[in-house]
């Protein structure tokens, strides 16, 4: 069987985050198009660069990563500070140190976390392409096309009661 | 972001909650001198001009002064909510330059929306956070050039800091 490889539509580690941020949600941009179609190897991306290019992302990719937690382990070398903020936040702290230039009580309030501590969530709907795994996106499109379920949320409700 | 479509629409639906409060209760809202006054990156990607010419990106939340009831305020946050938005609740905390000038978006029944212009954004972005607009600004420069730069130093910030 023939591979196929993956490769980065941008060079720059800005964009490659910044069609990350979008593509989940974390942010929003005037120029949609430019990220249209884009692939991008999220390994690939040297946060710390991307963020001295461009520092504005620093509060978004605290949000997707609050928001998407499987990207702690997708991003190479997480800037301490950075990661120490998501995990209190995550934790449910309503309170804590600034990350770098962003307050941490604006840092809680653009993650969603509701009262309990728990992640609201982007108000933007996402494709379960993107927010599962691909084996499992691929496993529920699977057991959709056997049939016997009129839409994915009585699949999952009925994976979720037998689990 | 079309700021006379939400006013449009923030109107429409004050008008609304006025009649159902004053049916429901016998008392209206009195809705009057409503007044948003739009800021920050907001006020950036809702500017025609500068948004053509720079690449711009925004969290979801929404610099702005809002100047309303609590019952107003309300039907905003609705409605921002709707639009995957949210009110930044310390708006009221920005500072932004005394001679800014504020431009007119949209002006209803109800409702006015003023925006500020884009190089007294970018003059309050360079003042009070100039490391997190590093690129921003030098972005912006290639816009208002040395009318941008002289504005941040006139105001306590220091240009130098975005030399290339």
């Amino acid at each position: 069987m023939k591979e196929t490889y993956k490769i980065n539509t941008f060079t720059n580690h800005a964009d490659r985050l910044a069609y990350v941020l979008i593509k989940f949600g974390a942010m929003g941009t005037n120029r949609p198009k430019k990220y249209e179609g884009a692939t991008v190897i999220v390994e690939t991306i040297d946060l710390e660069n991307a963020l001295d290019y461009e520092p504005r992302y620093l509060a978004p990719l605290i949000v997707l990563l609050v928001q998407h937690p499987k990207f702690l382990t997708q991003f190479k070398n997480i800037p301490e500070d950075i990661y120490n903020t998501v995990a209190k936040i995550r934790a449910g702290n309503k309170l804590g140190e600034d990350c770098r230039y962003e307050a941490f009580k604006n840092l809680v309030s653009l993650c969603g976390i509701i009262k309990d501590g728990r992640v609201k969530g982007p108000n933007k709907k996402i494709r379960k392409q993107y927010r599962f795994d691909q084996a499992i996106a691929k496993k529920l499109d699977e057991l959709m096309a056997s049939g016997g379920f009129d839409n994915e949320t009585q699949l999952i409700e009925k994976l979720i009661s037998k689990a | 972001m079309d700021l006379n479509k939400i006013g449009k629409e923030l109107d429409k639906r004050i008008q609304l909650a006025d009649v159902k409060s004053y049916v429901d209760q016998g008392v209206g809202l009195v809705p009057k001198d409503i007044e948003m006054k739009i800021m920050g990156q907001i006020a950036l990607l809702a500017d025609e001009e500068i948004s053509s010419l720079i690449e711009l990106n925004t969290t979801f939340d929404v610099d702005a002064q809002v100047k309303a009831s609590a019952e107003v305020a309300n039907i905003l946050d609705q409605l921002l909510k709707e639009k995957g938005l949210a009110l930044d609740r310390l708006s009221d905390e920005i500072w932004m330059p005394p001679d800014t000038i504020w431009e007119t978006q949209y002006d209803g029944e109800y409702v006015k929306i003023l925006k500020a212009r884009p190089i007294d954004v970018l003059v309050s972005k360079g003042v009070k956070a100039p490391a997190k607009n590093k690129k921003l600004i030098r972005d912006a420069m290639g816009i208002y050039g040395n009318e941008l730069l002289k504005r941040i130093d006139d105001f306590g910030g220091d240009s130098s800091f975005f030399n290339i």
